[in-house]
């Protein structure tokens, strides 16, 4: 499993693509491919952070829906980088900047590679 | 020594800092330099409680001093290991909480004079800050002189530190290590 992160606009679905050569009908954006859709081995999913933020809405637990996830599939997340600014007024805000940081590390862990892309260059820190 | 940790919200800055510290203390104590306010909600309890669980069995002296930092050199032994958690919390007390009427820049030199006091009087001292510089929001005049005066107390920190990283996603990724220069490092105007 590989994780990317950094900034908003950094490039790191192209890093992605250009690096594993993942095709764009493998690509999901902001859900975790369902168990029948499953055909290809690898995927991307992009904008998880998006993904993240739309389960914390919805009342769910993110944490424990990645976790099963993680251990089935071999795939590409891409998730953007929320952390690095002034902590939010509003609560929501900051418990889903906290707990994707927190969900992040956990991926990161399993990661075989963690990519941080910034100006469009891909630095692997794992 | 003195290490500059930083890091965004989430990113496991903290735990990575507890361990540099108790790598780095040879034979003195480990004190852990609290700086955050204990407020009357429940939010800043439980990052409290978080924090010290998180600590728990590694044997930190707790000192609590949310400014006038170098104030808790009166509490711990010279030849202990320091951590200051964290920087940003510090200067949002130094703006808001301790009212010296003065501006943004006399905060930051208080807080300058603090830190190098206590990285002379003790073994070695990690200081954890925040990067809060990337959301590409544009705050209120206050909360922008805030921004700036925390960027500016991280570059000052890092010119005198021995080592500085960044911590993602709970990897520490090295910005500066001992004796190295990283091409075009600036100082900001204070």
């Amino acid at each position: 499993m590989i994780l990317i992160i950094g900034g908003a606009f950094q490039g790191k679905k192209e890093y992605a693509a250009l690096t594993y050569k993942v095709r764009e009908e493998e690509c999901f954006d902001a859900v975790l491919p369902s168990e029948n859709k499953d055909s290809g081995d690898y995927y991307i999913i992009d904008h998880l952070h998006a993904w993240i933020r739309e389960t914390l809405k919805k009342g769910e637990n993110p944490e424990e829906k990645i976790e099963s996830f993680l251990q089935k599939r071999n795939c590409i997340l891409i998730c953007d980088e929320i952390g690095n600014g002034i902590v939010p007024t509003d609560s929501f805000e900051r418990e889903y900047r906290e707990r994707t940081g927190r969900i992040l590390i956990r991926i990161a862990e399993e990661a075989d590679e963690v990519v941080r892309v910034f100006c469009g260059i891909g630095q692997k820190i794992k | 020594m003195t290490i500059l940790i930083l890091g965004g919200s989430g990113s496991g800055k903290s735990k990575f800092a507890e361990n540099c510290l108790i790598e780095k203390n040879k034979s003195g104590v480990c004190y852990y330099l609290a700086t955050m306010m204990s407020g009357d909600d429940n939010e800043s309890a439980n990052r409290i409680k978080r924090h010290r669980e998180m600590r728990k069995g590694k044997g930190f002296v707790t000192v609590e001093q949310p400014y006038d930092i170098e104030k808790c050199l009166d509490r711990t032994e010279r030849d202990g290991s320091i951590l200051l958690e964290d920087l940003s919390n510090l200067l949002a007390n130094e703006m808001f909480a301790n009212k010296k009427n003065d501006n943004g820049n006399d905060c930051i030199r208080r807080i300058l004079k603090g830190i190098k006091t206590i990285a002379v009087q003790s073994e070695n001292l990690v200081i954890v800050s925040n990067n809060i510089f990337e959301d590409g929001i544009e705050y209120d005049e206050e909360t922008q002189r805030y921004i700036r005066s925390l960027g500016v107390l991280n570059a000052e920190i890092a010119s005198f530190s021995d080592e500085v990283w960044e911590v993602v996603c709970g990897i520490p990724v090295p910005v500066r290590l001992q004796n190295s220069q990283t091409a075009g490092e600036v100082k900001l105007q204070v």
